[in-house]
């Protein structure tokens, strides 16, 4: 394991903790895989591509509506939440959550991932 | 007889350089096509080519064809005849009109039409003229009614060098117990049906030459620049880094990109307008992982680009790809992308291999692109299953 992968772990973990998420994972906006904590029966390489496609689509829109910078991208399903949102320049932070989720509570936790996960990139 | 040529290449090649001179055109367009806007299209393009035109309108005030007229710069006399105005017990200021009102006496305002109709055409005989009948839809159903005008208006029209378009909503009429469209191909010398097809929510709009009876289906759009071909959607996939992003942005006016750190994540989406031909482009992302978004991408599409880079063609990936279009019966080519790289394979080679056509590009200095788009074209307008996909 890397130490990059390693020095990942630990805010996604500690996102993992939190009530109501059921896993996280940081992924290049490429698409490529960085680190996750998805449990067994997800399949990551997909989170990776997904996370990649919605976060670049929503920025494209938000940047062609002149709607400025992207915060966070969110798809709320019937059974669960993909919340993402841009760490850095190459990374993005997405969990997996359920769908009553407390989200302000998401966005606290949230934030403070993100500057971990910036440091490490 | 010489030939008069329609607005769109392909009409014309398939009808052996145009509608003769001389000859009676129905033109039946279904509800969902917008009749008039063939009708200013055909109109314009006749009148650069030097036409006079002679225009009844008897479903409109004539103004809102004036509107859509563009005589600016035309070197034939263009008239209009106000069979509408009547009806509405109303003046007009038109150099020729129908003063009968067609409910007060219907067979007096035929009548007063046909006569008015050859004297505007015999008024402006020195040229070859185009008439435009706009519309039947009055005498719907009556064909005997429209058997005796174009009857009437054809000899004039031969010898005023003429061809006459009749215009008629499509209200229903199919073969079938009442012969409707049998009866219609006996009464004119063509039929060209615009047929609109409404497909969740777009309309889809292409030509059906009805008479003669030739195979021919034509998908159309009407541009502010006139008609065009159209293609609503077609895709350009293949493997990783053959430049499909490229292809999509150079082959469009207008194009955006979905990508991040050099490769595309979500979709490539342009707009190409060349050569009388509009298309949309929907790029997919080239690496495996993506492979999810060639299935949502890949719904209703009408053909397809799959762009290999000549130097690296990747066969089995590609071939994969052509199980799969092969298998949906979608028309599709080969770009052979790099052509100005040195070591890249010729299109032959390429084409051998994988028995596809095949055309040679060079994406990133626009080399080869009209030829790609009218190579997949051909392909498309060759097999007609793009129709009911």
């Amino acid at each position: 394991m890397s130490s990059k992968e390693e020095k990942l772990n630990e805010p996604l973990d500690n996102l993992d903790d939190v009530q109501g998420i059921n896993g996280a994972a940081v992924v290049r906006r490429d698409g490529l895989l960085i680190a996750s904590n998805l449990g067994q029966d997800i399949d990551d390489d997909q989170v990776g591509a997904m996370t990649a496609s919605t976060v670049g689509s929503g920025e494209t829109a938000s940047e062609a509506l002149n709607m400025g910078e992207v915060n966070q991208v969110t798809i709320e399903s019937e059974e669960g939440k993909l919340i993402s949102t841009g760490a850095g320049d190459e990374g993005i932070l997405t969990i997996l959550a359920e769908e009553d989720v407390n989200m302000g509570l998401i966005k606290v936790e949230m934030g403070d991932a993100v500057e971990k996960v910036k440091k490490v990139l | 007889m010489s030939k008069v040529k329609l607005p769109l290449e392909r009409l014309n090649e398939a009808l052996d350089g145009g509608v003769e001179e001389g000859s009676n055109v129905l033109i039946l367009a279904d509800l969902a096509v917008d009749k008039s806007k063939f009708a200013s299209a055909l109109v314009n393009y006749r009148l650069d080519e030097d036409d006079n035109l002679v225009y009844f309108v008897n479903n409109r005030m004539p103004q809102y064809i004036n509107e859509r007229i563009d005589s600016d710069g035309a070197e034939g006399e263009t008239a209009l005849i106000d069979g509408f105005s009547s009806t509405l017990n109303k003046g007009s200021s038109e150099r020729f009109r129908i003063d009968t009102d067609l409910k007060a006496d219907r067979s007096e305002y035929l009548k007063e039409s046909k006569e008015t109709t050859k004297q505007a055409l015999e008024e402006l005989e020195d040229w070859g003229t185009t008439y435009v009948m706009d519309s039947l839809d009055t005498f719907a159903g009556q064909w005997d009614e429209v058997e005796d005008f174009v009857d009437e208006i054809g000899p004039v029209a031969e010898d005023t060098l003429a061809v006459n378009y009749y215009f008629l909503p499509n209200l229903g009429f199919e073969e079938g117990e009442d012969n409707d469209i049998d009866r219609l191909k006996e009464i004119f010398d063509y039929v060209i049906h615009l047929k609109g097809l409404e497909r969740s929510g777009i309309v889809l709009k292409y030509i059906d030459i009805r008479k003669p009876d030739i195979e021919t289906k034509v998908p159309f759009d009407i541009t502010p620049e006139g008609l065009v071909m159209y293609v609503p959607k077609m895709l350009v996939t293949g493997p990783y880094d053959a430049g499909k992003s490229t292809t999509v942005q150079n082959m469009s006016e207008e194009a955006v990109s979905v990508d991040r750190l050099g490769t595309t994540v979500s979709l490539d989406h342009g707009q190409v307008e060349r050569n009388g031909l509009k298309a949309e482009l929907f790029g997919t992302p080239g690496q495996k992982r993506f492979d999810w978004a060639l299935d949502f991408l890949g719904r209703s599409i009408f053909g397809c680009f799959i762009v290999v880079d000549s130097r690296d063609p990747n066969y089995d990936r590609v071939r994969k790809l052509k199980e799969d279009l092969e298998a949906e019966e979608l028309p599709f080519i080969i770009l052979a992308n790099f052509q100005n790289k040195e070591d890249a394979l010729s299109p032959e080679e390429i084409e051998e291999e994988l028995d596809i056509k095949t055309v040679g590009i060079d994406a990133k200095h626009d080399e080869g692109l009209d030829e790609a788009l009218q190579s997949l074209m051909e392909e498309i307008l060759s097999r007609h299953s793009w129709y009911y996909t």
